[in-house]
């Protein structure tokens, strides 16, 4: 099916084409640096997501995560 | 005042009482008419915008649901499920502090038998603490009426700029149901625990009548910016490590309750607006993906994502429903979440308020990660080891339609935003199909994609539980309420013995007084003067002789007073 390298084949694509896309036609409503300059969006997108992993995946996973029967007894303040 | 009774929301709490008592062919004929007539009353009410248009949608949700639960024989079920519906719609449209509050709370009880209809232990428990936090908002909202009474308001109007006391208490009251954190923990809790059709039923109503009453009490109170903002994200975050299905919608229920708080606190046309059109669309995405889910955990007897996969061509139907609302959920172009969102984000920007634009963009990038990309993976289209012996057999027809309907729902209302828009309290004139709109999200999304794709490896959720602000009345509140309880006890023991000995002595004493001579008088018990008639009743000519006086003392007394 997919590989991962298609993937990116694909989004590369995506993103070329939606850039040609902004920058032949798009008319920003609002003026900050992420509404004007063509492609901000890929780079907030991409910036954005690595964030959210890194505080979820990292971060809260450890804080928060605990074994399936915590609440019922299991081994309380096992992380 | 009696207005507050004879409206929309009453019809379906008839219906659920009929469907109690009605043979089994009307009670279908019932549960779809009902929503029906509840729709025509709530069209024909001549109600505000925003009351018409929640009241809309909530009965169409009514009818999607109830469709959903056409083939379900638990009667009670359907019955506590038809009398929510009704209660919220009705809370909806009460013009009065009193009839707001009667049918706040016959909805808070109504829920937490959807809970705990399911009838396991888990459900039971979830339930009650369901029910506990519930009373609690109750009470404060009851708190808060009683006050706002006693000034001589008795109708329910805007509260936004008041600081008084009685305006903490209903905000308060009302946040516990708006799943406000701290006071959010009820909803991952409880809704996983329902079942397939009470789920649906409570991720539309609950959390979005406090959200209308919201905007209807408090839009502009400009503090709930924060929360709304802090909601969006946290509730992403929560759901991209959370691993139970149900519960990762529920985190996402608080992430777009996080949109609407956040528009209708900066308030005006276009932040009333947002909320209530983003209130209108997410009932319809968030309600398919709740009948998706339940849908695949009915089938497949699982509701951990790690122990599901591979369903995508298993459950057509499904799976391509679940997809269109997921994509909804994100904010895709041509899918109604785009349009709602696209009002959130312009009133945002507009008012300048540029970090609460980046943040709930970046809510939006966790949104696609953790329901879009995650659990079409995962569940859905990935590889997976998990071989589950599932198909589309056994899903019953009426709930593949309410699905379908659900989605179709989202198509509709995504390609023509102006459905939703002509609705809302301002008849907002969002254009979000224009160039630059449509390439941000797709160059937001993208991006997204290509950081989901680098750590799929990572992206598999754990077989864990996550704690949230349930963990402060589930382990220290119950130890504090065990070590209390110990205490009262250990002091009723205690108290309780020494009464008892206290009793026990003084009866000796009061039986035969020469104890208590010997213990004065030093007598010890071996002496002879035990035996000594004299000396064993010389006390009890004492005690007379001190009755007596005693009693002469109080008839001197009463004459002298006469």
């Amino acid at each position: 099916l997919l590989n991962k390298k298609k993937v990116y084949i694909i989004l590369g694509i995506i993103i070329v084409l939606s850039l040609i896309i902004e920058v032949l036609f798009a008319h920003p409503h609002h003026h900050m640096i992420w509404n004007t300059v063509p492609g901000a969006d890929v780079i907030m997108g991409f910036a954005g997501a690595w964030l959210l992993i890194l505080l979820a995946k990292k971060i809260m996973t450890s804080l928060f995560q605990r074994k399936e029967d915590y609440y019922e007894g299991g081994n309380r303040h096992d992380g | 005042m009696m207005d507050n009774f004879l409206q929309p929301g009453l019809i379906m709490i008839i219906s659920g009482l009929l469907v109690i008592i009605v043979p089994e062919i009307l009670r279908k004929v019932v549960m779809i008419t009902a929503p029906l007539l509840t729709g025509y009353a709530v069209i024909t009410s001549g109600a505000d915008k925003l009351t018409l248009m929640v009241g809309i949608i909530f009965s169409i949700i009514a009818l999607i649901a109830g469709l959903y639960n056409l083939h379900v024989k638990d009667r009670v079920e359907l019955c506590v499920e038809a009398i929510y519906a009704g209660s919220s719609i009705s809370v909806v449209f009460a013009t009065h502090w009193i009839g707001m509050l009667i049918f706040w709370e016959l909805m808070a009880v109504a829920s937490w038998l959807i809970v705990v209809v399911s009838r396991t232990e888990r459900a039971t428990k979830a339930g009650f603490r369901y029910l506990l936090v519930h009373m609690l908002g109750g009470n404060l909202l009851l708190a808060g009426i009683v006050i706002k009474m006693a000034q001589g308001s008795t109708l329910i109007e805007c509260l936004t700029g008041q600081q008084d006391i009685a305006y903490w208490l209903i905000l308060a009251g009302v946040a516990v149901n708006a799943a406000i954190p701290p006071l959010n923990a009820w909803i991952a809790d409880a809704y996983p625990e329902s079942t397939m059709g009470g789920t649906v039923y409570m991720a539309s109503y609950t959390t979005k009548v406090g959200v209308f009453c919201l905007i209807k009490l408090f839009a502009g109170t400009e503090f709930l910016l924060y929360f709304g903002v802090f909601m969006a994200v946290w509730g992403a975050c929560m759901a991209l490590i959370e691993n139970d299905l149900r519960r990762l919608f529920s985190y996402h229920i608080i992430s777009q309750l996080g949109y609407m708080i956040a528009a209708l606190a900066i308030g005006g046309a276009s932040g009333i607006d947002g909320a209530s059109a983003h209130l209108f669309n997410n009932i319809l995405y968030k309600g398919t993906l709740f009948m998706c889910s339940g849908v695949v955990i009915a089938a497949t007897g699982k509701r951990k994502i790690s122990e599901l996969g591979g369903l995508g061509k298993k459950m057509p139907v499904t799976s391509t429903c679940f997809m269109i609302a997921s994509l909804a959920i994100a904010g895709f172009p041509l899918l109604n979440g785009f349009n709602s969102k696209s009002v959130v984000m312009n009133t945002v920007a507009e008012s300048g308020l540029h970090w609460a634009e980046l943040l709930l963009m970046l809510a939006s990038v966790g949104t696609l990660m953790s329901i879009t990309l995650k659990i079409n993976y995962f569940v859905f289209w990935g590889k997976s080891d998990n071989n589950l012996m599932a198909d589309e057999s056994s899903v019953p027809m009426n709930r593949k339609i309410a699905m379908i309907l659900g989605a179709a729902g989202c198509i509709i209302t995504g390609i023509f935003p102006n459905i939703v828009y002509g609705l809302t309290p301002f008849g907002t004139d969002g254009h979000p199909f224009t160039v630059d709109h449509i390439t941000q999200y797709i160059q937001l999304f993208a991006g997204a994609i290509i950081v989901f794709v680098m750590y799929i490896e990572h992206m598999m959720p754990k077989a864990k539980i996550t704690l949230d602000t349930d963990w402060f009345y589930r382990v220290p509140l119950k130890y504090a309420v065990a070590f209390l309880s110990q205490l009262t006890d250990n002091v009723r023991c205690k108290t309780g013995n020494s009464i008892a000995v206290l009793v026990e002595k003084t009866n000796e004493c009061v039986k035969n007084p020469s104890i208590l001579s010997k213990k004065i008088f030093g007598i010890k018990e071996d002496s002879e003067g035990l035996e000594d008639d004299d000396v064993l009743q010389a006390p009890i000519g004492i005690m007379l002789t001190v009755t007596a006086l005693f009693f002469v003392g109080i008839v001197v007394y009463v004459f002298l007073r006469i």
